[in-house]
């Protein structure tokens, strides 16, 4: 069963199902507190499909995330943007751990990342100590942990290596099989996403490539 | 997991010795501001120098006693929303009265210690006649009063999500409230009487004045059950203001346009 948003403007109505198979926006509203963007008609996102957004600076991208996250529905949409880390900078990697997950959850996420050579470093270590890159896997890696329906990346990090870079794909592309992801401006080398859908954002509007 | 902001909150009050170091500066600053305060004080009808005294130290008692959910909490949820780990939080859980709860109860939690220590510094540094069953009915009174404003701290999160920073705006309520409610002064220095009333209606005055009945053993049980059924009802209509601010500002979109 697919699961449809039908969104207007004003007022707002919604068609879901209970399976999430595809995301389907019509009549989205894409504007900021400075003024109207564009809008959004017929754009589907559906499972299995990795969608990245990309355009110039100020064309709206991050509105266009923030967008899709502002629809009120029953389903859980998680948006991380490189801005905001969601760390508490004077606690320990595992203490931050404690904030998102309970006990059983960070065993298992310490598990599914113990290739990670600093992993062990990064959990004992004050966040406001750590490197730039290990903050930013923290903070993805909890994202990424995360359940939700439908993932939106703005910008994910650039300040993670290569080798690191491609677990997390990993763990995308893992995702992007049950799960809806969209990316903006991906500044990943892409080493392990092969196939994606590329959504380019022109002053005139967004189209499918 | 049930409050997952607990361990968080008591790192940062008792690792971060300016706080402990305030406290303690905070209450020698507030000797010599009652000190000279009670010295200039023109003494009314109903006070005298001396009473005078005392009668602002145990203001500023029954102040730290409801500092948690005017400033502390607020304070805490303002850290937590600059973090981004608010917004992170709510998008995965959606229910935003449970995570502001769960903020209340460690920032409650986490303080507590705290303002007991600075209630029982007042105590021995103004030299205060309590007794320990007088102490502990205080303490009981805070748990009391600090759950039925709970909606006064919804209001202040409802600001503090507007403002930003929330300390700076809420030092200023805080400090106007405690002029026209009997904090500094007794509220018959005023002329006017129908103010007099009015002022006398506000629930700070209410459980200010019950603390210092508290304090000289002059409180009795229709005394307290006249206050209970007062404050009561300023919870009440402190609750309902405040889940109504919040919902308003629960708007998911609002949520996330202030957030970033």
């Amino acid at each position: 069963m697919n699961l449809y948003f039908h969104i207007s403007p004003w007022p707002i109505t919604y068609f879901l199902s209970y399976k999430m198979n595809e995301l389907f926006i019509t009549n989205l509203d894409v504007s900021h507190k400075k003024g109207h963007l564009f809008t959004l008609n017929n754009l589907t996102f559906k499972k299995c499909e990795i969608y990245i957004i990309t355009g110039e600076n100020g064309v709206g991208k991050t509105t266009l995330l923030k967008s899709i996250l502002k629809i009120n529905s029953d389903y859980s949409i998680g948006y991380l943007s490189s801005r905001l880390l969601g760390l508490v900078p004077y606690l320990t990697g595992r203490e931050n751990l404690e904030i998102y997950f309970p006990n059983h959850a960070i065993a298992a996420y310490i598990k599914k990342y113990e290739n990670i050579s600093f992993i062990q470093e990064l959990l004992e270590k004050k966040i406001e100590e750590a490197s730039e890159g290990m903050r930013q896997f923290l903070s993805l890696s909890i994202f990424l942990e995360s359940p939700f329906d439908v993932y939106l990346l703005d910008e994910p990090f650039n300040s993670i290596s290569d080798k690191n870079c491609e677990i997390l794909e990993m763990r995308i592309l893992e995702l992007s099989r049950e799960k809806i992801v969209i990316m903006a401006n991906p500044k990943f080398n892409l080493i392990s996403i092969q196939s994606f859908k590329e959504l380019k954002i022109q002053k005139s509007g967004l189209y499918v490539e | 997991m049930w409050n997952r902001f607990i361990k968080a909150e008591m790192k940062y009050t008792y690792t971060n010795h300016w706080s402990i170091v305030h406290l303690l500066l905070a209450s020698l600053l507030n000797f010599y501001l009652y000190y000279y305060s009670a010295k200039a004080f023109k003494p009314s009808a109903h006070l005298n120098i001396s009473d005078y005294f005392s009668y602002i130290v145990i203001g500023d008692l029954a102040l730290t006693l409801i500092h948690t959910h005017m400033i502390d909490a607020p304070t805490l949820f303002v850290r937590l929303k600059q973090f981004g780990i608010f917004e992170r939080l709510l998008m995965v859980e959606k229910n935003l009265y449970k995570l502001l709860l769960q903020v209340f109860m460690a920032s409650f939690i986490s303080k507590f210690l705290l303002t007991q220590l600075h209630v029982v510094i007042l105590i021995f540094l103004f030299n205060l006649e309590i007794s320990f069953q007088a102490l502990l009915a205080l303490i009981g009174l805070k748990l009391f009063v600090s759950f039925l404003f709970i909606g006064l701290y919804f209001l202040s999160v409802a600001i503090a999500c507007k403002l930003k920073k929330v300390s700076n705006g809420m030092f200023y309520f805080m400090t106007l409230l405690s002029f026209f409610s009997g904090v500094y002064f007794p509220l018959d220095v005023f002329q006017v009487d129908l103010f007099k009333k009015w002022l006398s209606l506000s629930p700070i005055h209410t459980y200010i004045d019950l603390v210092r009945n508290f304090v000289s053993s002059q409180w009795n049980y229709s005394l307290l059950i006249s206050s209970g059924i007062h404050l009561f009802s300023w919870g009440t209509l402190f609750f309902i203001f405040g889940i109504v601010f919040i919902k308003i500002l629960n708007h998911k979109a609002e949520f996330i346009d202030e957030w970033n």
